[in-house]
């Protein structure tokens, strides 16, 4: 499985090429593109502008181009916002085909109408489908077949079952195909699947989340909230857990839950010296024997924008992890030995895949 | 010369710039002058171009700089860095302004939390967001105390079609076990209305969940809600959800028997696809089962605090639906003629072409859904990040809702989150003013 990083700045490729990761994905947004739309219509889910997740301007991705040139691992570029208005796709395409003319072949788009116009303009480049389109099961990555898919990430809410049998119905319809009984379609005509794996585990799904994300406000679900019956007078009834409503301390539910993402209320011993913490906002790593086995070939470590240093040892961390399960045997060997070398003391429960 | 005090690596949206008619990223920004850096070599630029964002504007302010040193420095393995200096006025002042603001912004990221950054940047109410309801039934009523009744009732009936959604498993029972009659005059008092309107028949139900897997119908049940119903005489719009990889042989198993159902009765229905196999599976039920696009497909910015965003809110009034490519594509291709739009608080302009083949959800639009539930993981956890896939439902959401900031008008019901536009009930004159503007079908979901 190849580690696909996401890339802040053209700084950050030589660093994690050299930390391990096999390829890049990052945002380009044009001057143009931002003077016209703003964060009001994005031209990817990064939908800020004073943060540095963007590469920045063409002369950068110029600069990357030479990069990727010499180190030879590719970088994808986002164009996933959910939806765009009719007047868009045509400058889409053109940003497209600019990025193409200097070697950006590869494409992670959400949107099926900009799917469908880059392939009504014969406009040749690989597509990714975004982890933010819709539910992904075996019909609709046949649906989406038309548009000539290169590639398909699953949402952070794809359990390994799912996954498994989504590429299974994929690689006996590629077997098909290719009208022999012995699987020998090159692996270079074989769809790849992507899975999360790293930080930024969301609580609602990419492609189902509508609200603003924006400089001037937080996101819609971290607004505070209560946990309250529908009628009145009926109580709550709780199963699992004793719950009370820390009116004492002041706090909504949405206040403790970001406690919980915080390095504070994590256990000490497994941060280090910097505070850094593998898997704190998202962790998929125990689950990457179980995600090989299903057939996933390429592992998404999201956090375009985040500390470079904390990037970088996400990276390593995860080519550790990746060297362990080569090494293991069973599932119960990798587990044992990614908790001995990586999680010796605790690791932050927020699971992708339980 | 040397670049005094730079900032370093201002964020490319905050700062762009051009050198002639190239595109390039200002790696560091002081008051004598800025560096660049570029894989080709510049030593012959005319003019440069700064391009300064301006968040109380959420514009930019654009200054050419054209009495400039350009000074060639290190060069690096895959650039060379250039540094340009100026002594124009224009450029310093646009410099320390930028320079401010970002300070500001970070200042505010670092020591405020989002609802007192979002108060200092666009005047948000933020002390507004301790003031909650106890529970949800009190909420509705608030939102839907001033609703004009007789008004509503009147642009109700006027509607060229009129539906009503039964979305969860309470009101799949209730409906099972009243006649028509008797079933809307609870609907409208539960949900804190006169009994009035309930003379307001629906031509059409809605049955199914459209953002949970969880709250559709059982097979058995869903049988004798579309009989009820096509007893009582309403056309009926089956209403599906995403489709989990695990659910596809069931949901397609069931689809062909909702297929024979509708031909021993010689009618066709309307399935509402959210997802994208569900729209392949329905091309080969053409004859009887009607696809319809769901709210889930049919994407667009919905947030209850859209009056405080920044920059020109009219780009929202249009969405992908809106290009005619992508339009003949669902129309030719997925046979897909109606949509499900949703009153969202703000304008919408609806599909020329489309003209007569659109319905608007209403009072309540989604803006946040998990295909693992948020609330299940409250009730179960007392932490809604502690997601996992439920199998077997409990259905807490017959009893609990996630209650927001009153301000706000938003709730969390079951796996999603939803606003209220409440002023599409405030003022039903705005019901009119959808039809005219191309919607055809209007349908009323309050629990």
């Amino acid at each position: 499985m190849k580690i696909t990083a996401g890339l802040g700045s053209t700084e950050e490729y030589e660093r994690f090429v050299q930390a391990g990761a096999d390829e890049f994905f990052c945002g380009y947004v044009p001057y143009g593109w931002s003077e016209k739309y703003g964060t009001v219509m994005p031209l990817n889910r990064r939908e800020v502008l004073s943060y540095n997740v963007q590469i920045g301007a063409f002369s950068e991705l110029e600069i990357l181009a030479a990069m990727v040139s010499e180190y030879g691992k590719p970088v994808h570029l986002t164009f996933n916002s959910l939806h765009y208005i009719p007047q868009q796709y045509l400058e889409i395409a053109e940003i497209i085909r600019k990025c193409m003319d200097i070697g950006f072949c590869s494409y992670i788009i959400a949107d099926p109408a900009l799917m469908l116009y880059l392939r009504e303009q014969k406009i040749d480049c690989e597509i990714h489908l975004s982890g933010e389109t819709a539910e992904v099961n075996h019909g609709m990555v046949d649906f989406f077949q038309k548009m000539r898919l290169k590639r398909v990430i699953f949402h952070r809410k794809n359990t390994i079952e799912d996954m498994r049998s989504v590429i299974a119905h994929q690689r006996a319809a590629e077997k098909e195909r290719s009208k022999l009984v012995q699987d020998v379609m090159p692996e270079q005509d074989k769809m790849e699947f992507e899975a999360f794996v790293l930080n930024e585990l969301c609580q609602f799904t990419g492609a189902f989340c509508n609200s603003l994300h924006c400089d001037e406000m937080g996101y819609l679900c971290r607004v505070p909230y209560h946990l309250r019956a529908v009628h009145e007078g009926k109580v709550q009834e709780s199963t699992k857990f004793d719950r009370e409503i820390p009116t004492e301390t002041g706090l909504t539910e949405a206040d403790l839950e970001k406690n919980i993402q915080n390095k504070t209320t994590l256990p000490e011993n497994s941060q280090d010296i910097d505070g850094y913490f593998c898997g704190k906002t998202g962790c998929g790593l125990c689950a990457l024997y179980q995600l090989k086995e299903s057939g996933i070939t390429h592992l998404k470590l999201v956090g375009r924008g985040n500390y470079t240093d904390f990037m970088e040892k996400d990276i390593r961390n995860l080519r550790k992890a990746l060297d362990i399960l080569e090494h293991s045997t069973s599932e119960k060997m990798f587990r044992q030995n990614l908790k001995r070398e990586l999680f010796p003391y605790e690791c932050s429960e927020n699971c992708y895949y339980k | 010369m040397k670049i005094i005090n730079g900032i370093h690596m201002i964020p490319f949206g905050l700062l762009a710039g051009f050198a002639d008619d190239k595109e390039i990223r200002i790696t560091e920004l002081a008051r004598n002058g800025f560096q660049f850096r570029t894989v080709q070599d510049m030593t012959d630029v005319g003019s440069f171009r700064l391009c300064f964002y301006d968040d109380r504007k959420a514009a930019y302010r654009e200054i050419f700089i054209t009495d400039f040193i350009l000074q060639k420095e290190q060069k690096e393995k895959f650039y060379t860095v250039y540094s340009v200096f100026t002594k124009q006025e224009d450029f310093k002042k646009e410099s320390q302004g930028l320079a401010f603001r970002y300070s500001q912004y970070i200042l505010l990221k670092m020591e405020e939390d989002d609802s007192l950054l979002a108060e200092k940047l666009t005047g948000y109410p933020a002390e507004e967001d301790e003031i909650f309801a106890d529970n949800l039934e009190q909420q509705k009523k608030e939102w839907f105390q001033d609703v004009p009744v007789e008004k509503l009732a009147g642009a109700l009936k006027e509607a060229p079609e009129f539906a009503l959604e039964l979305d969860h498993p309470a009101l799949y029972e209730k409906y099972l076990k009243e006649d028509l009659f008797v079933f809307l005059k609870d609907y409208w008092v539960r949900n804190g209305f006169p009994e009035v309107l309930s003379e307001v028949a629906p031509d059409r139900l809605y049955i199914g969940n459209q953002f949970c897997h969880l709250l559709l119908p059982e097979e058995k049940k869903l049988f004798r809600l579309m009989e009820k119903t096509y007893r009582e005489k309403c056309r009926i719009t089956l209403v599906y959800t995403y489709i989990r990889e695990d659910m596809l042989k069931t949901t397609e198993d069931l689809l062909e028997k909702v297929d024979k159902w509708c031909k021993e009765r010689q009618i066709s229905i309307e399935v509402v696809a959210n997802d994208w196999a569900m729209v392949e599976m329905l091309k080969n039920y053409q004859e009887r089962l009607v696809p319809v696009m769901g709210t889930l497909l049919n994407k667009r910015k919905k947030d209850p605090r859209m009056k405080y965003k920044k920059g020109d809110r009219s780009l929202y009034e249009e969405n992908s639906l809106n290009a005619e490519f992508y339009n003949k594509f669902l129309r030719e291709e997925c046979n897909i003629w109606r949509y499900e739009w949703e009153s969202c608080g703000y304008a919408q302009k609806f599909p020329n072409v489309l003209k007569g083949r659109n319905s608007l959800h209403f009072p309540f639009y989604q803006t946040n859904t998990s295909q693992y539930c948020p609330l299940y993981a409250m009730c179960t956890e007392g932490k809604r990040g502690k997601q996992e896939l439920i199998r077997m439902c409990p259905h807490f959401c017959e009893q609990n809702a996630l209650l927001y900031p009153k301000h706000l008008h938003m709730a969390g019901r079951y796996n999603s989150l939803f606003g209220v536009d409440t002023e599409v009930l405030g003022s039903p004159e705005k019901l009119r003013a959808y039809v005219e503007a191309g919607i055809d079908r209007l349908v009323l979901g309050l629990s």
